[in-house]
C-alpha cells in the first residue's frame, strides 16, 4: 500500500501525516466525486450567465450566503426546529401505536384503515384548512411535517415488532417471560433495523413537510421555506437557491446523524456486513 | 427413579406450587391421552392420537418419526407453547403451565434463535434475567462462564451471533437452555440444519453433557444413529394420524463406550428402531 511505503522512509511528522491523508483521501474514492461536482457547478454557471432570469450565477449564490449568514442559519434552525418537533412527536404516537396495534387485533382492525387513507391522501392539502384553523404560526407546520411521517413510521413500527424471531418466541414462552420481558427484551431490539429504515425515508420526508407547510403558510415565523417564499415575491433568485443550497446542507446534516446513531445501534445486523 | 406414593401424588396434584424444588423434580413426566387436531379450510388433521407416554426423571428420550408424525406437535405441547384438545400432561406432578412458571422447561429450538444484539455470554445469561419471580435461588442456576467453558465456547463469550459458525450457535443454544438448570430439557431436532460432519461432533458432546448433568430430556431428531446414540429410550411414531408406535428401550449402558457406533449391539437396536420406523409407514400408508 502506498501509504504504508512513505511511512516507512518518511520518519519526520509532516511525512507521517501526508501518508495518512494518502492513504484517507485516496484519488480513486475522491476523483470522480470532485469532477461531477465540478462538472455540475461549471454548467450550473454557463446557464445562470446566458439565462439571468432563469438561474442565479455562482458567485451570486455565494455572495448571499457570505453577506447574510445570521438570516440563513437563523431560518435553518427555524426549519429544524419544525422538523424535529414533528418528526420526534409523530414517532412517539405512531410506536405507541403500534404496540397497542401488535397485541391488540381489535385495536389494529380499528386503526389500520384510518392509516391507510391517512397514507394516500396527499397530506399537504390540508395545510390550507390548518391555516384557517390555527393561524400562519408554527403549528401548522408541526402538524403537517408529523402528519407526512406518521404512516410510514406506524408501519415499520408494527412490522418491526412482529419479526420477533419465533423461535426465540418460544424459548420466552417457555420461561415465562412476562409481556413487559418479551417486549423490552425480543420485540423492541428485533424492530430497530425497521425503525431505521423507516428513519432514513422519513427524516428527509419531515424536512420536505416543513419547508413546504412554510411556502403555504409563510407569516413570520422563520424557515428557510419561508423564506424562499418572500424571496419568491421579490423574484430574487440569488436568495431563492442559497436557501435551497442550505437545505440540501441540513438534509445531510440529518442523514448523517441517522446514519451515525444506525452504525453504533445496529452494529450486530447482518446489513452492516460481516465482521472479523 | 424416585417412587412417591399415591397420597403424595394427590396432595402433589391438589396443591397450586409445589411444596419445595426437590418435590417437584421427582416423578415423571406424564402424558396421558393427548389428542391434537389442527383444522384449515379444507377439513381437520389429526396430529397427535391417544398419546401415551411416561418419561422417568434422568431419563434421555427420543421421539423419532417420519415428517407429519406429530413429534414436534408433542413437544411443543410439553413445552406449554401449544394446548393439547383433548388429555392432560403433567411434568413431575405439575401442569405445564406451573412448570413453566417455575422455569422447570428449558427449549432448544430447531434454529438457534439467538439475540443477534446480544454477545454469546449475554444469551446464555439471558434465561436467568427473564422471570425472576420463579422464586430460585441464585445456587438453582449455572454459572454461564462454566457452562460455556463445559462446551469449548471460553474463546467466543464476546463474539456476537452472526461471527459463529452453525454449529458453534447450537452450542450456544444448548448452554443456554442448560445455565438454569431445567428440570426437564426439549430438544426439538436441534442438530437437523448442521452438516453430517458436525452433527457427530455435537452429537458426543452431548452424550457427554448429559452424563454430566443428567437432565430429563425429551429429544425429537430423524436420524436414527443419533436416536440411539444418545438415547435410554426411542419412542417411534408414525403419522396419519400422528401415534406412538413402539417404545424401543436402549441397553447400551451409560456412560457410552468410545466406539459403540461400530458395535453390534448398536446396529442391532438400529435395526429394531428401522424395522419399527417401516411398520409405521406401512399402517400410516393404509
Amino acid at each position: 500500500m502506498p501509504g504504508l511505503e512513505l511511512a516507512d522512509h518518511a520518519p519526520d511528522r509532516e511525512g507521517r501525516v501526508r501518508a495518512v491523508l494518502g492513504r484517507l483521501v485516496r484519488p480513486a474514492l475522491v476523483l470522480p466525486a470532485l469532477v461531477g461536482i465540478g462538472a455540475f457547478v461549471g454548467a450550473w454557471q454557463i446557464v445562470a450567465l446566458h439565462n439571468r432570469y432563469l438561474l442565479p450565477t455562482v458567485p451570486e449564490i455565494a455572495r448571499s450566503l457570505w453577506e447574510q449568514p445570521h438570516l440563513y442559519l437563523r431560518d435553518m434552525l427555524g426549519t429544524l426546529r419544525e422538523t424535529a418537533v414533528g418528526f420526534v412527536a409523530s414517532f412517539v404516537v405512531a410506536f405507541s401505536l403500534a404496540v397497542c396495534m401488535a397485541y391488540s387485533k381489535i385495536v389494529e382492525r380499528a386503526v389500520m384503515p384510518l392509516a391507510v387513507v391517512l397514507n394516500v391522501t396527499p397530506i399537504l392539502a390540508i395545510v390550507p384548512g390548518l391555516t384557517v384553523a390555527f393561524g400562519l404560526g408554527l403549528t401548522p407546520k408541526y402538524i403537517i411535517t408529523g402528519l407526512i411521517v406518521f404512516f410510514p413510521l406506524l408501519i415499520n413500527s408494527l412490522i418491526g415488532l412482529r419479526s420477533a424471531d419465533p423461535s426465540a418466541l418460544d424459548f420466552f414462552h417457555t420461561v415465562h417471560a412476562s409481556r413487559w420481558e418479551i417486549l423490552w427484551r425480543l420485540r423492541l431490539p428485533s424492530s430497530l433495523p425497521f425503525l431505521f429504515a423507516a428513519f432514513r425515508v422519513c427524516v428527509p420526508l419531515s424536512l420536505i413537510g416543513a419547508v413546504v407547510a412554510e411556502f403555504l403558510a409563510a407569516g413570520n415565523a422563520s424557515g428557510l421555506g419561508s423564506l424562499i417564499a418572500v424571496a419568491q415575491s421579490q423574484s430574487d433568485l440569488a436568495v431563492i437557491y442559497a436557501a435551497t443550497v442550505v437545505l440540501a446542507a441540513l438534509g445531510l446534516l440529518l442523514t448523517l446523524i441517522v446514519t451515525l446513531v444506525e452504525r453504533s445501534l445496529l452494529s450486530w445486523h447482518p446489513s452492516r456486513g460481516r465482521r472479523g | 427413579m424416585t417412587v412417591i406414593s399415591a397420597a403424595q401424588y394427590r396432595r402433589r396434584m391438589s396443591r397450586s406450587v409445589p411444596e419445595s424444588e426437590h418435590d417437584a423434580r421427582s416423578g415423571g413426566l406424564v402424558v396421558r391421552g393427548v389428542t391434537k387436531r389442527f383444522t384449515s379450510g379444507r377439513g381437520s388433521t389429526v396430529a397427535l392420537s391417544d398419546i401415551n407416554l411416561t418419561v422417568d426423571r434422568g431419563q434421555f428420550v427420543t421421539l423419532i418419526g417420519p415428517s407429519g408424525c406429530g413429534k414436534s406437535t408433542l413437544l411443543r405441547i410439553l413445552a406449554g407453547l401449544t394446548d393439547a384438545d383433548e388429555g392432560d400432561v403433567s411434568i413431575f406432578g405439575e401442569s405445564i403451565t406451573r412448570a413453566r412458571e417455575a422455569k422447570h422447561i428449558g427449549l432448544v429450538p430447531q434454529s438457534p434463535a439467538l439475540l443477534p444484539w446480544r454477545t454469546v455470554l449475554e444469551n446464555v445469561e439471558l434465561p436467568l434475567q427473564l422471570n425472576r419471580r420463579a422464586g430460585r435461588t441464585p445456587s438453582d442456576n449455572a454459572d454461564p462462564r462454566e457452562i460455556l467453558a463445559a462446551f469449548g465456547l471460553s474463546h467466543v463469550l464476546d463474539k456476537r451471533p452472526d461471527q459463529l459458525s452453525g454449529g458453534m450457535q447450537q452450542r450456544v443454544a444448548i448452554a443456554r437452555a442448560f445455565a438454569f438448570r431445567p428440570a426437564v430439557l426439549l430438544m426439538d431436532e436441534p442438530f437437523s440444519a448442521l452438516d453430517e460432519l458436525t452433527r457427530e461432533v455435537l452429537r458426543h458432546e452431548l452424550v457427554d453433557l448429559w452424563q454430566q448433568f443428567r437432565t430429563t430430556v425429551v429429544f425429537v431428531t430423524h436420524s436414527v444413529a443419533e436416536a440411539v446414540l444418545l438415547s435410554d429410550v426411542v419412542v417411534v411414531m408414525s403419522a396419519s394420524p400422528g401415534r406412538i408406535g413402539t417404545t424401543i428401550p436402549v441397553g447400551l449402558g451409560r456412560p457410552r463406550a468410545e466406539l459403540v457406533e461400530l458395535s453390534d449391539e448398536f446396529r442391532a437396536v438400529e435395526t429394531d428402531v428401522r424395522i419399527a420406523l417401516r411398520e409405521g409407514w406401512r399402517h400410516g400408508a393404509s
